[in-house]
């Protein structure tokens, strides 16, 4: 057998140009694309009458539904390829040439995961571009932001004092100031987000408030309850707020986790290259699984298999919370249910979020393209897709030996 | 150095491990000299699929010795010096005849011009030349017999392992095939070929070993076997009657 990572490149790389040329593989796409263009017929007008704030959901379900699409796809795609080959002793005409199984499955499930992939690309460009809740066509809306914490938060109590404020939200007593900085904003259209909340002190006190900005008084507030703030910034490295609350005043209640400063709109570049990562990885996932399974099962089941399992994944936010909800009120459950629910959440924790993998509710709205938990969703799904065609490699790779 | 040599090969399945074992080979032995035609012949079920599948190294035996080309059977180093061709026909994946003979001789490490005239030349030889670009799954079921028989060529191994590879072929088509599978043997292969229905071209093999209920019950020169004590030709029925019979 010729060898090196060129041969086997070669030979994977033959495989899947075969593969990806099959045609049961476009039936099946076809199939899914009608199905899919039927949904979005029946959508269209709902979607083109709803208000912007909305844009982001409509973009998460549309995602959704074609991640579905893909993933049934792939999942039929994978079974059929495996379970002709064994079908047809295809397997084992393979098994007698110079190639390691690691390579056939590769080679197949990589053409089959492209094949769906280039099928998917043509709605996925559609929801990205022209759909009217599509990330270009709400760019403003839809489009990441760096986003900036303050750098110094302090407290100055009503005797003259200060305090170092650290985390959570702070409350302001009558005559009480607290004092924000951001420092190190680049030049652009930044924005300050500023939230928080009045109450009436015990003696029932008016609430009376005053904000500055940079030096500017920008809020004098009395009463209210729940309020939002944005303002648009003068370009300055360094922005200072103080707010400070009148002495007889009621209390206030800043929400300082969501006083930030958001910085100009970004680019949606790394935006759409996460999600594209994530709609490949999962349309790999479901390849692999339904080829893997199919090496043990007849197609049928694999396919059955397959789609439960990815059921889990989509399934598996929700279900590690009902697991939780269990655990925690242990007291209203027998024993049995406990270590039920417990042992389901040891299972399903090993199993890939499908939902992490298209950026789940962040898919549309400044998700970070490659923080740590996409790079951990990603190659979490990897690894349960390789474990998943090593272990069919293992056993496509085993000879039966006659019975003594 | 024989091509192949089996001593006593047995192989039995067994449907669960708590059943008794069904051999579908039993004590087996095959001499099978480089650069020859080699003919396995016998009714359904006598043993012939097994006997290649042991020889390709798909499965191992129960019992005997067996070695391919100087090597143990499955040895790695066997890959791609043996190539198989499966009973079952597949569906060649939707694609073109070319395509899929294609791919053979691409994953045995031939590309470029070469893989061009591995293709060539095997599509000629089963006289697939015109129908090289019609969908696989379009064709009859004894072309698509042929199309996989020219998957095997293209591999250029050393040894074909060919399992029924004249099932539904016409009678005219079988005995060009089986011309073409001697110039091969003539140019330096080792060819085996399973079958369940002799034709006069058999007469072209080197050498027919006849198997029945998993046993080998003759061997020999076809042109020998094929005759009567009296000189007379005899069918291949008749003559698995008389090894049955012991005559």
């Amino acid at each position: 057998m010729s060898s090196g990572v060129g041969a086997t490149a070669r030979r994977i790389f033959a495989l899947a140009r075969a593969t990806v040329r099959e045609r049961f593989l476009a039936g099946t796409l076809l199939l899914a694309l009608a199905f899919a263009a039927c949904w979005w017929l029946a959508e269209r007008d709902l979607a083109s009458v709803l208000p912007d704030w909305t844009a982001g959901l409509e973009f998460e379900r549309r995602f959704t539904l074609l991640a579905w699409v893909a993933s049934g796809a792939a999942l039929l795609a994978g079974a059929h390829v495996l379970g002709a080959d064994r079908r047809t002793q295809q397997l084992d005409a393979w098994r007698a040439a110079p190639l390691r199984m690691g390579e056939l499955l590769l080679g197949r499930v990589g053409g089959a995961a492209v094949r769906v992939a280039c099928g998917a690309l043509p709605l996925f460009v559609w929801i990205i571009v022209f759909d009217p809740a599509g990330l270009c066509r709400q760019r403003e809306f839809l489009a990441p932001r760096p986003q900036f914490e303050p750098n110094v938060v302090e407290r100055q109590l009503a005797d003259g004092s200060r305090r170092r404020w650290r985390r959570g939200p702070a409350v302001l007593d009558p005559g009480e100031q607290l004092r924000i900085e951001f420092a190190g904003i680049p030049d652009g259209a930044n924005e300050l987000l500023f939230q928080w909340r009045a109450a009436l002190a015990e003696d029932a006190a008016p609430v009376r408030f005053t904000l500055h900005v940079d030096g500017r008084e920008v809020v004098r507030a009395a009463g209210g309850d729940l309020a939002r703030l944005a303002i648009t910034l003068e370009p300055a490295a360094t922005h200072r707020l103080q707010l400070a609350v009148a002495a007889d005043s009621g209390v206030v209640r800043v929400e300082l986790p969501e006083v930030v400063v958001r910085g100009a709109v970004g680019s949606l570049q790394p935006t759409i290259a996460r999600l594209a990562l994530g709609l490949f990885a999962e349309i790999a996932l479901a390849t692999a699984v339904g080829a893997a399974l199919a090496v043990f099962v007849t197609e049928g089941l694999a396919i059955i298999g397959g789609a439960l399992l990815l059921l889990l994944c989509n399934l598996k936010a929700l279900l590690l919370d009902a697991a939780a909800a269990i655990d925690d009120s242990h007291l209203h459950f027998d024993e049995s249910l406990l270590a039920i629910a417990r042992g389901y959440e040891w299972l399903v924790a090993w199993l890939p979020d499908a939902t992490a993998l298209r950026g789940a509710e962040r898919a549309a709205r400044a998700m970070a393209p490659w923080d740590t938990d996409s790079t951990a969703s990603l190659v979490g799904a990897g690894i349960v897709a390789l474990i998943a065609l090593l272990a069919a490699g293992a056993v496509l790779a085993r000879r039966p030996r006659g019975a003594r | 150095m024989d091509a192949i040599r089996a001593r006593n090969l047995s192989f039995a399945y067994r449907r669960f491990p708590w059943s008794r074992p069904q051999f579908a080979l039993r004590d087996a032995s095959l001499v099978v000299a480089p650069g020859t035609l080699h003919l396995l012949a016998g009714a359904n079920g006598a043993g012939k699929s097994t006997l290649l599948r042991l020889l390709a190294g798909i499965a191992l035996p129960s019992s005997g010795e067996l070695e391919l080309l100087g090597l143990r059977a499955g040895a790695k180093a066997l890959r791609g010096r043996v190539a198989w061709m499966p009973e079952a026909s597949h569906d060649g994946w939707g694609l073109p005849i070319e395509s899929m003979v294609e791919l053979a001789a691409e994953l045995h490490g031939f590309s470029g011009a070469a893989r061009r005239e591995q293709v060539d030349r095997a599509l000629a030889d089963v006289q697939l030349e015109p129908l090289r670009r019609r969908q696989w799954s379009t064709i009859s079921k004894g072309e698509r017999r042929r199309a996989a028989v020219a998957q095997a060529l293209a591999t250029g191994a050393e040894l074909l392992l060919l399992d029924e590879p004249l099932d539904g072929v016409d009678p005219e088509s079988a005995e060009r095939l089986l011309e073409r599978l001697v110039a091969r043997t003539r140019a330096g292969a080792t060819v085996v070929v399973s079958s369940h229905v002799l034709l006069d071209g058999t007469a072209g093999g080197d050498v027919l070993t006849v198997l029945d209920g998993g046993r080998v019950v003759a061997s020999g020169r076809p042109a020998e076997l094929l005759r009567d004590a009296a000189g007379a030709r005899v069918t291949f029925a008749q003559l698995l009657r008389s090894t049955r019979s012991g005559g």
